[in-house]
């Protein structure tokens, strides 16, 4: 005897919230029966089961959007860095440090974005939380991009920075020899 | 008269053969090695998840932690559940978390050292079916998504002749092929253990991969526009704790890593070296 799909969809009545699809090995077994005499038994071995399989809805609310260029850009900022940091360092020049700041923010916003992805997750924290992260994420990248800047136009610039930093101690130690 | 007699002096021959090995092993003194094990019944719902210790006799067992559950559970404890089947580490459903590696324990060795235990948990972040068997419902679901069959377009009539294929594509298809789908690199990815339900995890990309690949398989761009989404693929931060945990010696990072290259073109499918049908 065939059953069309739709039969098969009402043994399920049970408990909907369990296989929402035919994705139990089990569901094979009413193929050569009649669905009503296998009913009784295959529900209750299947509600036994403390597991909810939403994947299909789940899978059908992700499988659109594009990310295969932004992955390209985060490739291409990562790898820039093998070049960029030792020529900002080398030149010091204004020009190169601007670049380095929108790429450094661009590549700790992006590292962020999938921290908060992975653990701020809406099935977790509830739908608001991961909102807010979203939004503090944001803030924080702008306030860190102004902040690159003020060192490059008003201050001695990143790079300066890093060698004022990189100094300290240094007259301490010439003292010493001395 | 002798066919009667034959077999039965024959069986007492190898009985008294096996007697004496037996003794040997006997009166040998007992290493006795503490195996902790997951429990929990779904039964008793209201009892959390508890770690319970059982002392085999490793005299007496055989060499494999799968050797040791089967005879917990002959001897010891009847209750205790898990997935075994061919025992020889190519049926893959005696994947589990041992001393804190996902693998096969019908293939793994037990530690000798009776002073520490060994601890058997479930694959992590699963739901649990029952002690140690996890739900995979979720797994071959996603594996079913990535329509794991060989799909070829423009031969009209099927099932007259064979789609050919040369020595040299049939290769790369070696390291992929042989997977055998026990999940223990899916379940040892933080990725998965987080966005499982979005994210298609590694064992399940391989396939993906292993398909796209495949030299009589027409369908690649339709597989690949299936995949360029943020959850399927690019989940995947390059962590390769399944390359590590593989216990067939697999490479499913490598295998995300090459899809990703398909997706933003960097590489692409090679031409067939021979056309499929002649």
């Amino acid at each position: 005897m065939l059953i069309k799909p739709g039969s098969l969809l009402q043994t399920y009545r049970c408990n909907p919230m369990h296989f929402p699809k035919s994705t139990s090995s089990l569901t094979n077994l009413n193929r050569s029966t009649t669905p009503n005499a296998s009913n009784y038994t295959k529900c209750r071995v299947l509600s036994k089961l403390p597991v909810q399989s939403t994947v299909s809805v789940t899978r059908a609310a992700s499988t659109h959007g594009d990310h295969v260029r932004l992955w390209l850009m985060e490739r291409i900022v990562s790898a820039s860095f093998l070049s960029l940091v030792p020529a900002a360092l080398l030149f010091e020049s204004k020009f190169i440090e601007i670049i380095l700041a929108a790429a450094i923010v661009m590549h700790t916003h992006w590292g962020l974005e999938a921290i908060v992805i992975d653990y701020v997750r809406p099935a977790v924290v509830g739908p608001v939380a991961p909102k807010i992260a979203f939004l503090m994420l944001n803030l924080l990248s702008i306030a860190t991009l102004a902040g690159l800047f003020v060192l490059i136009y008003n201050g001695p610039g990143i790079v300066n920075i890093i060698k004022q930093g990189w100094a300290i101690g240094k007259d301490k130690e010439k003292q010493r020899s001395n | 008269m002798m066919v009667g007699i034959t077999p039965y002096t024959c069986r007492n021959a190898l009985r008294q053969i096996r007697s004496l090995h037996t003794a040997a092993v006997q009166n040998a003194e007992a290493r006795l090695k503490t195996f902790s094990i997951y429990r929990w019944n779904p039964d008793k719902p209201d009892e959390k998840p508890y770690m319970q210790k059982y002392k085999v006799d490793l005299n007496t067992c055989g060499p494999m932690v799968l050797d040791a559950l089967i005879k917990i559970k002959n001897e010891v404890d009847p209750t205790l559940t898990f997935r075994r089947s061919c025992r020889e580490g190519i049926c893959g459903s005696c994947a589990m978390n041992i001393q804190g590696t996902n693998t096969l324990a019908c293939i793994s060795k037990i530690d000798k050292n009776t002073s520490s235990s060994c601890d058997i948990y479930p694959l992590p972040h699963m739901y649990i079916v029952k002690d140690l068997v996890p739900d995979l419902n979720n797994f071959y679901e996603q594996y079913r998504s990535i329509q794991p069959w060989l799909q070829h377009k423009g031969i009209k009539k099927v099932g007259n002749q064979q789609y050919l294929q040369s020595v040299e594509d049939r290769k790369k298809l070696d390291g992929l092929y042989e997977c055998i789908l026990c999940a223990c690199c899916s379940t040892s990815c933080p990725s998965y253990w987080w966005n499982g339900d979005k994210y298609l995890g590694p064992a399940v990309l391989m396939q993906a991969y292993r398909w796209i690949i495949d030299s009589r398989d027409t369908q690649t761009n339709e597989r690949l526009e299936k995949l360029k989404d943020p959850f399927s693929v690019y989940r995947c931060h390059t962590i390769m704790n399944c390359t590590r945990t593989c216990p067939k010696g697999l490479n499913p990072g490598k295998a995300i890593a090459e899809i990703k290259k398909l997706l933003a073109n960097i590489s692409q499918k090679p031409q067939a070296e021979l056309p499929a049908s002649p």
